[in-house]
């Protein structure tokens, strides 16, 4: 890479384009806090970065501003004055630049003028500091294990083109709180995104991806939306959903979310879990343990009822409806 | 004397270590406690009115089943059942949303029916396994 300058203490750092950045930001529509929020700084940092001409940072957190920014390294970075490492010394870190979270290299220690008494001196502030190093990285890893956070998603395994279904993703964690975190999910081409709880802040076209900028209080957090497959979705195919989470941690930027990831195109109404054409007691009881504790959530709650309390239903592709049985 | 000091001490410990036996079951009793149960404040006759108690946690809906002698005609329900087969004397409450404590159903039937001919059912979700759980009971 043309402007990556490793630092005295190793750590690869690259002077990225401040100009640039802003304009691919506000081309994205993206805000100071999401783009802070993914790489894990404060908007502050980016407002720096975003100002000075070509501030110098980290190459983890240039790769990670990238990725916020949803463009490749190469584009963010200045290509105007490049300095190979081996010709020239490193400047120093724009300090104000760095962010706050994020471990700084040690200021370099002063040459002993009396050798003998100064080195002993030295090599036990060394030893002191490595033994401090090493109990402050065995504490940070036994911290880690136990900080963990999960991202969950609940999904009919399957649903009627047209008619609505609910979705639920579950974030739980066991990490510091409150803590910010993103939450994108990416819907299935053929999809409609409807209602969200809470509401999603923002709706891209293509795939539809929903986002949630969020700050966390407790352990677990619940964020759930409404979709529709297009009424032209061919009956029997398959719907993939994917989804990340993205929580303010430097150890931790990205999570997948797990659980249920598909949906198929089916006749039977995405209650009706066992396909058999009625949506029995257990049946109309799991989906409302599931996804009736959700307030303001309206996932179509009286056309579950009505198939619940008739002896069965049929899809009808002419009306786009289900006929009752009664 | 030297006996009569020491065995205090052993016997602490032993009965620590009881107790430290013991306390594990106890949760399990709060596990076993009852979350939703039923009863009939009216079994009998041309008013039928059944209590049903919810406990804290609890599931948050309820399917209560009022059977009833086949061809029996209600003139009133409160609420008012989501469904009725009149043919075989059986109705069904969607109790949604619902909170701990206690809370009564009312039927008004068109003639009275006799003690021991009817009986209820409550059905939902148990929040700890997720298996459907049937609950009945008689007046």
């Amino acid at each position: 890479m043309d402007s990556e300058k490793p630092l005295a203490g190793g750590i690869p750092m690259v002077n990225i384009d401040g100009a640039r950045i802003r304009r691919i930001r506000e081309e994205k529509a993206l805000t100071q806090l999401y783009v802070a929020t993914v790489v894990g700084v404060t908007t502050d940092t980016i407002s720096r970065w975003e100002n000075r001409r070509y501030p110098n940072i980290k190459k983890e957190n240039a790769i990670r501003l990238a990725e916020a920014l949803e463009s490749q390294l190469a584009d963010i970075i200045e290509h105007s004055q490049p300095v190979p490492p081996s010709e020239k010394p490193a400047p120093p870190p724009d300090s104000a630049v760095a962010e706050p979270a994020m471990p700084s290299a040690a200021p370099p220690l002063p040459k002993p003028r009396f050798a003998s008494q100064h080195i002993i001196v030295l090599g036990a502030a060394f030893l002191l500091l490595a033994l401090t190093v090493l109990a402050l990285l065995w504490w940070h890893t036994a911290t880690e294990e136990e900080s963990q956070t999960t991202a969950v998603r609940t999904l009919p395994a399957h649903a009627t083109p047209g008619v609505i279904f609910p979705v639920i993703v579950e974030v739980t964690t066991s990490a510091n709180l409150p803590f910010s975190l993103i939450l994108k999910e990416t819907l299935p081409p053929n999809s409609i995104p409807g209602q969200g709880k809470p509401p999603f802040v923002s709706q891209t076209n293509g795939p539809p991806e929903l986002k949630w900028i969020d700050k966390i209080n407790k352990e677990h957090a619940v964020y759930t939306y409404l979709a529709r497959l297009k009424p032209q979705v061919k009956m029997k195919t398959t719907h993939q959903f994917t989804g990340r989470v993205t929580v303010r941690s430097d150890d931790n930027p990205s999570i997948t979310v797990s659980g249920a990831d598909s949906l198929q195109a089916s006749p039977f109404h995405w209650a009706d879990s066992n396909s058999d054409g009625r949506i029995d007691d257990e049946e109309l009881l799991s989906v409302y343990e599931t996804y009736g504790g959700i307030e303001g959530l309206t996932f179509g709650n009286k056309l579950i009822e009505d198939i619940w309390t008739a002896k069965g239903y049929r899809w009808n592709q002419k009306t786009q409806e289900y006929d009752l049985l009664r | 004397m030297k006996a009569k000091i020491i065995h205090p001490k052993r016997q602490g410990l032993l009965l620590l270590t009881l107790l430290m036996l013991l306390l594990p079951p106890m949760p399990m009793l709060h596990a076993g406690e009852v979350l939703v149960s039923g009863r009939y404040l009216s079994g009998a006759g041309q008013d039928i009115q059944l209590q049903i108690t919810v406990a804290s946690p609890a599931p948050g809906t309820l399917i209560v089943i009022q059977k009833l002698p086949a061809g029996t005609v209600i003139e009133t329900a409160m609420p008012a059942f989501h469904q009725y087969d009149a043919g075989k004397g059986e109705g069904k409450w969607l109790l949604t949303q619902i909170r701990p404590g206690r809370h009564v159903l009312s039927l008004r039937l068109a003639q009275p029916v006799a003690a021991g001919t009817i009986s209820g059912e409550i059905r939902y979700m148990d929040p700890a396994s997720g298996r459907l759980t049937n609950l009945p009971f008689r007046p």
